[in-house]
């Protein structure tokens, strides 16, 4: 490689270093306020403000989930293990909204402590598996609870541990 | 196979809308990539062919002028030692610049 | 370091000699494997136990993804090499591979919201991974644009290159997205460290489609580049033999 090549070279790494330096500065600065994501402990604990738009995750806590039989409104509580926070939702829910699951909602919390959601999104983890190995492993290990929903469970947690 | 009927596969217990219109949409984008290659091949070989024969008009043109003066008789020795005065003669200057860009793309 | 065979490689004639042989077999195969792999998806694997049968859209969405940032990868290797040795055949293999890139970004995000409606309950959220992945088809589409914009031929080759050397700071940012943000978008089932979470009768199917869509690329790619040699190199002698 002459000088010249290697001159325009070491522009060009530069120039990609320049670049990237900016845009990781711009993404760090951007990361606190990018989500505006609150767990339902500090939902709990009054640390989210009242009346602003916000997103709330968790999972679902089992048994919690009330529908209207007349209208499609559903209740439900979150928690991220620190912490619960009651949901109210009116609308259809997704197909993988499943108690025990996480789920992903956009609102706004009341003066009363309930997170009033406008839109309710299930979350999913990465495991794919046949529905017959599901059982396979269900029957395996008698009451114990979906694997993979639980493998949800924790990575759900740690994520929210991590985003809080 | 997974299903047990057409119909079983078509509707995909309520996905098949999903499911359909993704796969149509690859569809979509798989003839794209093959479609638009042909399209601008097509369209650049005509020009090409286009750009041989305005070469070779001009060819056939020069020649009958070369033959005119030739029957002129003046200064005929004076044209083909400087060919480069006349007008017409652009193009074989042309190729040379043509021929020169191939050892530059060579190298 | 002996740099020749770099050049030689570079050299829009070779290169449009050697790839004609290629050229048949890389139609074949690609087709068929797509074809083989997308027909064993949609019939022949197990639906998942959590999403059923919604979740087929994977044996496009993930080999569409995959290829709409490899392709980005490409051009901005394509990109340093044509800012360093200014070799022709780097900015003619930028300039064929945005548009195919595009359409893959296309697919990519259209199948991703086709597959949210029924498992997330949405079409769109503005989560990090989705819209990393917008900011992808905007700067293909940026690249098409300002190659469309400059008449001439070597100021276009450096401006694209620079644009698409730029860019490439989104593709960490597209692959990491799901670690460094809370993000609706799951993290990713195949993983070059770990053993993938997908059971083997779907995996298959989809390792086939993904390289049966990189070789659908590569293919596409040949006869691109292929036409635009011939549309570069219109005046040399060896591109008028060719055509008359």
């Amino acid at each position: 490689m002459n000088a010249v090549r290697k001159q325009r070279l070491i522009l060009v790494l530069l120039l990609l270093a320049g670049v990237g330096v900016a845009v990781a500065l711009m993404l760090f600065a951007l990361r606190e306020n990018i989500n505006h994501y609150f767990s339902p402990a500090q939902m709990a604990a009054g640390e989210a403000p009242a009346g602003q738009r916000m997103r709330g995750g968790g999972l679902v806590v089992p048994g919690s989930v009330e529908r209207d039989t007349k209208s499609l409104k559903v209740s439900f509580r979150i928690t991220d293990g620190a912490g619960e926070v009651t949901v109210h939702y009116e609308g259809i829910l997704p197909d993988l909204f499943v108690e025990g699951s996480g789920v992903v909602a956009l609102g706004t919390l009341g003066d009363d402590g309930v997170f009033a959601a406008t839109e309710v999104l299930a979350k999913h983890d990465e495991n794919y598996m046949p529905p017959e190995v599901q059982k396979a492993i269900d029957e395996a290990h008698p009451g114990y609870t979906r694997p993979a929903v639980q493998t949800t469970a924790q990575s759900e947690l740690r994520s929210l541990q991590d985003g809080s | 196979m997974y299903f047990d009927s057409w119909s079983g596969f078509l509707v995909m217990e309520g996905h098949g809308l999903y499911v359909w219109s993704a796969y149509t949409m690859a569809l979509a984008v798989i003839a794209y990539n093959l479609i638009a290659p042909f399209m601008a091949r097509r369209r650049i070989l005509a020009q090409l062919a286009a750009q041989v024969r305005r070469q070779e008009r001009l060819v056939q043109r020069k020649v009958i002028v070369n033959e005119v003066t030739t029957s002129r008789g003046d200064n005929n020795e004076n044209r083909s030692a400087n060919p480069e005065n006349t007008q017409l003669k652009h193009r074989p200057g042309r190729q040379e610049e043509g021929s020169e860009s191939v050892e530059r793309s060579a190298q | 370091m002996n740099w020749t065979f770099f050049h030689k490689l570079g050299s829009p004639k070779w290169f449009y000699d050697i790839s004609g042989k290629w050229l048949p077999w890389l139609q074949v195969s690609s087709l068929v494997l797509i074809l083989v792999a997308l027909a064993w998806g949609l019939a022949f694997t197990p639906p998942d136990y959590l999403q059923g049968n919604s979740y087929r859209i994977i044996f496009i969405h993930v080999p569409a993804s995959f290829l709409a940032q490899s392709i980005y990868m490409m051009m901005a290797t394509a990109a340093a090499v044509t800012l360093i040795w200014r070799i022709k055949l780097a900015d003619m293999a930028l300039k064929v591979m945005a548009p195919v890139g595009a359409s893959f970004c296309i697919l990519s995000l259209v199948t991703g919201a086709i597959w949210g409606q029924p498992t997330w309950g949405t079409w769109w959220v503005w989560d990090a991974r989705l819209t990393s992945m917008l900011i992808l088809l905007f700067l293909y589409i940026g690249i098409i644009a300002l190659r469309g914009a400059i008449h001439t031929t070597e100021a276009a080759a450096k401006a694209c290159a620079i644009l698409s050397l730029v860019g490439v700071v989104n593709i960490p940012i597209i692959k990491f997205s799901v670690d460094w943000w809370n993000t609706l978008h799951q993290g990713a089932t195949l993983k070059l460290t770990e053993k993938p979470s997908m059971a083997p009768e779907m995996l298959w199917p989809l390792l086939l489609a993904i390289l049966g869509f990189y070789l659908f690329f590569t293919m596409v790619m040949v006869l691109r580049l292929r036409i635009e040699i011939i549309s570069r190199e219109r005046k040399t002698r060896w591109v008028k033999e060719l055509v008359s």
